[in-house]
């Protein structure tokens, strides 16, 4: 099955993670996927397949990983969070790519 | 070439409050946007207008000064296009009721046809309005805003009435634009992002990629004209003056 990984920048109300406690991946994951549940429902979910491959709490960025039939909703999924533990958010999408490897690339650019 | 995107609707929560202008306009040009309007008040005074101006361009986007109009009856209406069309290269008309829409999508001095309520009872973009406005060029708005922060059955019904205006727009040829909405910077998102949420009420992706990009630009365009000194009536420019014009 053909895959997409995203790379997910987010953007927090105060700008100061360390304010108020770092995200936990378990957060902005429970963020998306409340996100995609709300929009496309349990069975818009079990097409997508998605996963939260690695999160880095320092960078403030994510990767998640999802089926290349279901990218457009998973955009729209993580487009719509606008907030994470109670907290205002933007989740910003900065590269899409079939790799990995590929995806670290152009993030470390 | 690199397709310029414009987001025509930014609310900045109040004019006397500089940074949070600054920084949704910081936003919106670090999120990709090349042209954004912003709603200001009627009664703006030009130094504000100006000092808007310069922080955009400091920033390296295009301001188009926006005002939205809340008129309680078409003849309120009237009289405030009378008063404003002059001074702001978009206006917006809010429109309340059955009959200040009907006006509104009537009147070539309107730009853009907003409606806010999410109740379908309060809003009249129906197939009399979307021929109204396919005659008098007004292009209908849709704030994503409303899309992020409504949930549920609220969310539920917005979406089945942006799937209707939508298809109508369509139908009638009226152009749509799809803005942010947005008063603070994290309710902006990027032109790809906006394009994704369109799909929510079946934008399919070149629409809603012009929705971002061809519609506004050209409003702000065919306004920018019309508010220059050369412009004389529809069709009729000034091309050149002075001595050097040849003698008829």
């Amino acid at each position: 099955m053909r895959r997409r990984y995203i790379a997910v920048k987010i953007e927090l109300e105060d700008d100061e993670l360390s304010g108020c406690g770092k995200l936990s991946k378990g957060d902005v994951w429970g963020a998306v996927w409340r996100s995609f549940l709300q929009l496309y429902g349990e069975y818009g979910a079990s097409q997508a397949d998605l996963s939260l491959v690695e999160y880095n709490p320092d960078e403030n960025y994510t990767v998640f990983r999802c089926s290349h039939k279901a990218l457009e909703t998973v955009r729209t999924a993580i487009s719509a969070v606008t907030e994470v533990r109670g907290r205002k958010a933007a989740f910003h999408i900065i590269y899409v790519s079939g790799t990995l490897k590929a995806l670290r690339k152009r993030i470390e650019k | 070439m690199k397709r310029v995107y414009a987001d025509l609707h930014l609310k900045p929560p109040s004019i006397d409050d500089p940074e949070a202008t600054k920084a949704l306009i910081r936003e919106a040009a670090r999120l990709g946007y090349s042209l954004i309007g912003v709603t200001l008040p009627k009664d703006v005074k030009a130094e504000e207008v100006e000092k808007l101006k310069e922080t955009c361009k400091s920033e390296g986007v295009d301001l188009a000064i926006r005002v939205d109009l809340s008129p309680k009856n078409s003849r309120d209406l009237l009289e405030e296009l009378r008063r404003v069309r002059r001074r702001f290269e978009i206006v917006a008309v809010e429109c309340g009721n059955k009959q200040i829409a009907r006006q509104a999508a009537k009147d070539r001095r309107v730009d853009i046809l907003s409606f806010k309520s999410p109740e379908p009872r309060g809003r009249f973009f129906d197939a009399a309005e979307a021929e109204l406005a396919s005659g008098a060029l007004s292009a209908l708005e849709i704030d994503l805003a409303p899309l992020l922060v409504l949930s549920g059955f609220l969310r539920v019904r917005l979406l089945s009435i942006l799937r209707r205006e939508v298809f109508l727009a369509g139908k009638f040829g009226v152009p749509v634009v799809l803005s942010s909405g947005a008063s603070e910077r994290l309710l902006l998102r990027k032109p790809r992002e906006c394009i994704a949420l369109a799909r929510l009420f079946d934008m399919d992706f070149e629409a809603a990629k012009s929705a971002l990009s061809e519609t506004p630009l050209s409003i702000v365009e065919r306004n920018r004209k019309k508010l220059s000194p050369n412009y004389v009536a529809p069709g009729v420019y000034v091309v050149r003056r002075g001595g050097d014009c040849p003698d008829t």
